[in-house]
């Protein structure tokens, strides 16, 4: 492989080419920290980069350890990175919020530890919508991201700077978090894989809470096996979070089988999710269902009521949800420079929070509005119904027919920046195909999958039953291999 | 062309949040806001969509919850990550300052 192009390689491409003396750790880390040196300049994926010359002793001790023979952990100084709302020890954690500016995490994360125990090089803190509110990445107090394929179209979000450092090789994959689709919407605008794990699946210790009941730590990868072998690294139980899954269930060999193909499987094209999409989107859809029943399984239509509820029951629930996550900003325990001096101790908290960027205040008002004992009974509680009224369709759908539920990932296209930030429910609409898994605490992947006559990225989106993650896994790598092959990312 | 949620749902339009409310609610959750004008059509919006929970028809639906035991929690223990006090904004001699409570 030429040194010049090593950064392209995929993790599994990494692994064999770094333990087989291909190239060292040094100098894939070496070249990936320069490429993003010029890459930031465009894409605005970073917040933070991290101390090049630790990261590069570290990659020398790995280094030395594959020439002795040493375990050096299935990732082998593989450079990644990680959403900023995800705690390192001595590493700033802002959220992408002013209110967080110059914080530093005092504690790894449990998905941290485990890269780190696995060899993983964490080289940047990516950027995100503030507190994970958002879709684009436009609401991020640092600055938009840009999406690799067109420096002008939003990278999708909320982990949008984790999706666009991977596809533009800025790491070889990135951990982001999934609320209502923030690791697959941004995944498809990218085109790059996001999988979002079933609920419990991977820990939530040491990711700033959100929406607790609904979001996942998930990762983002060039292809569906890099997602594999990620995720098996940081999935499984953990005493620091009470729901993750027992260790059986969290069995963590997620490469294992999965060239066994889609043969026999059968898929349901939800109706909800895909009349009405863009017609580019929808002809990707009808398409991969064609790739499918050629690679053996079976497709067909299949309608799920509730979806049409699920975006007002995932943002009644998530806004609730975040208001009383939120409350925990008082700016005394962490913070920015604010005098308690003159102050009494509601006005303190509340001015300390005009920090908060729009989005986030208006979701906490929200939050506060529907939670409310005047109206919880009409949207809080009716909410929680929804999403009980859908797990059960979704449920029955998987246990009388379905291995497989398919859509798209996101019903249109990229649009610019700036083009939806205006207008809020039209941009809860870029949720409608995503919100299910999370609702639901199912599994679901984006799998890149086309590209418009316009040059940017269709993906397409495979959700499982519970536990299901290896039938998950296994039929997003049969739909890639049957694919046409994409473009490579524009320079 | 639009999401099939957005062509053939009808968003009922109350219009009910007004800017008193909206700067109530803001006092609720102890949010400082300049001007309420500049969220009360957005947050209106927003609530005129959440108002299609409306006709999903589950109002006689029981809300069932998980309950998880006890036994299933972790210990109740204080674990130190060391330094902390470094991380507290107003900090002196020992103490953590806060403003007065009323």
């Amino acid at each position: 492989m030429n040194h010049s192009s090593i950064i392209r390689a995929s993790a599994l491409e990494y692994v064999r080419g770094v333990t087989s003396g291909e190239f060292t750790a040094e100098e894939f880390l070496s070249e990936t920290l320069s490429h993003i040196e010029e890459a930031e300049a465009r894409y605005n994926a970073y917040l933070h980069v991290e101390d090049g010359q630790k990261l590069l002793a570290r990659a020398r001790e790995i280094d030395r350890g594959i020439k002795s023979g040493q375990k050096v952990g299935l990732l082998a100084g593989m450079p990644v990175s990680i959403k900023d709302n995800i705690c390192m020890r001595g590493s700033r954690t802002t959220c992408g919020s002013r209110m967080l500016e110059g914080f530093v995490a005092p504690y790894d994360a449990t998905a941290v530890s485990r890269l780190h125990a696995e060899g993983g090089i964490i080289v940047a803190k990516a950027n995100m919508d503030e507190f994970a509110m958002g879709l684009t990445t436009e609401f991020s107090a640092y600055g938009p991201s840009r999406n690799p394929w067109n420096t002008g179209y939003v990278p999708g979000g909320s982990s949008g700077g984790s999706a666009a450092a991977t596809a533009a090789f800025e790491c070889v994959a990135s951990l982001g978090s999934d609320t209502g689709g923030s690791v697959r919407n941004p995944a498809s605008f990218c085109s790059v894989v996001g999988y979002k794990p079933t609920y419990g699946l991977v820990s939530r210790h040491g990711l700033v809470s959100y929406a607790n009941s609904i979001e996942q730590i998930g990762p983002i990868a060039r292809t569906v096996s890099d997602a594999a072998l990620v995720l098996g690294v940081i999935a499984g139980r953990d005493e620091h979070d009470d729901t993750t899954a027992d260790a059986a269930a969290a069995d963590c060999g997620y490469l294992e089988g999965i060239e066994g193909g889609i043969e026999g499987m059968r898929v349901g094209i939800v109706d909800e999710m895909t009349e009405g999409a863009d017609p580019e989107v929808a002809r990707a859809v009808e398409r991969a269902s064609k790739d499918l029943e050629a690679a053996g399984a079976s497709c067909e239509r299949i309608s799920l009521d509730m979806v049409g509820y699920s975006v007002p029951s995932y943002y009644t629930i998530t806004a609730a949800e975040a208001a009383s996550n939120l409350a925990r900003y008082d700016n005394l325990r962490y913070g920015y420079d604010l005098s308690v001096d003159g102050y009494e101790f509601n006005s303190y908290v509340a001015e300390a929070r005009g920090r908060f960027g729009p989005e986030v205040t208006r979701r906490m008002i929200l939050g506060g509005y529907v939670s409310s004992a005047g109206h919880a009974g009409r949207y809080y509680l009716k909410a929680l119904k929804v999403r009980a009224k859908l797990t059960r369709e979704v449920a029955d759908a998987f246990a009388s027919s379905y291995d497989i539920l398919m859509a798209p990932t996101v019903p249109i296209l990229p649009f610019r920046i700036g083009e939806k930030s205006d207008d809020p429910v039209s941009l809860f609409m870029v949720d409608l195909n995503t919100v299910t898994a999370n609702l639901t605490r199912r599994p679901a992947v984006s799998v890149p999958y086309a590209v418009s006559a316009g040059g940017l990225p269709i993906g397409v989106q495979m959700m499982a039953d519970s536990m299901q993650d290896k039938t998950l896994l296994r039929a997003a790598r049969a739909l890639e291999k049957r694919r046409a092959p994409l473009p490579e990312v524009p320079d | 062309m639009q999401p099939r949620l957005i062509t053939t749902l009808a968003i009922p339009q109350s219009g009910l949040v007004t800017e008193e409310e909206i700067e109530s609610v803001s006092k609720l959750v102890r949010i400082k806001v300049a001007d309420h004008r500049e969220h009360v059509e957005k947050v209106r919006d927003m609530i005129n969509f959440f108002d299609m929970l409306d006709s999903a028809g589950v109002e006689d639906d029981e809300l069932v919850m998980d309950d998880v035991p006890v036994s299933r929690l972790r210990e109740d223990a204080h674990e130190s990550f060391g330094g902390l006090s470094g991380y507290v904004r107003q900090y002196r001699d020992g103490y953590v300052r806060v403003p007065k409570m009323d």
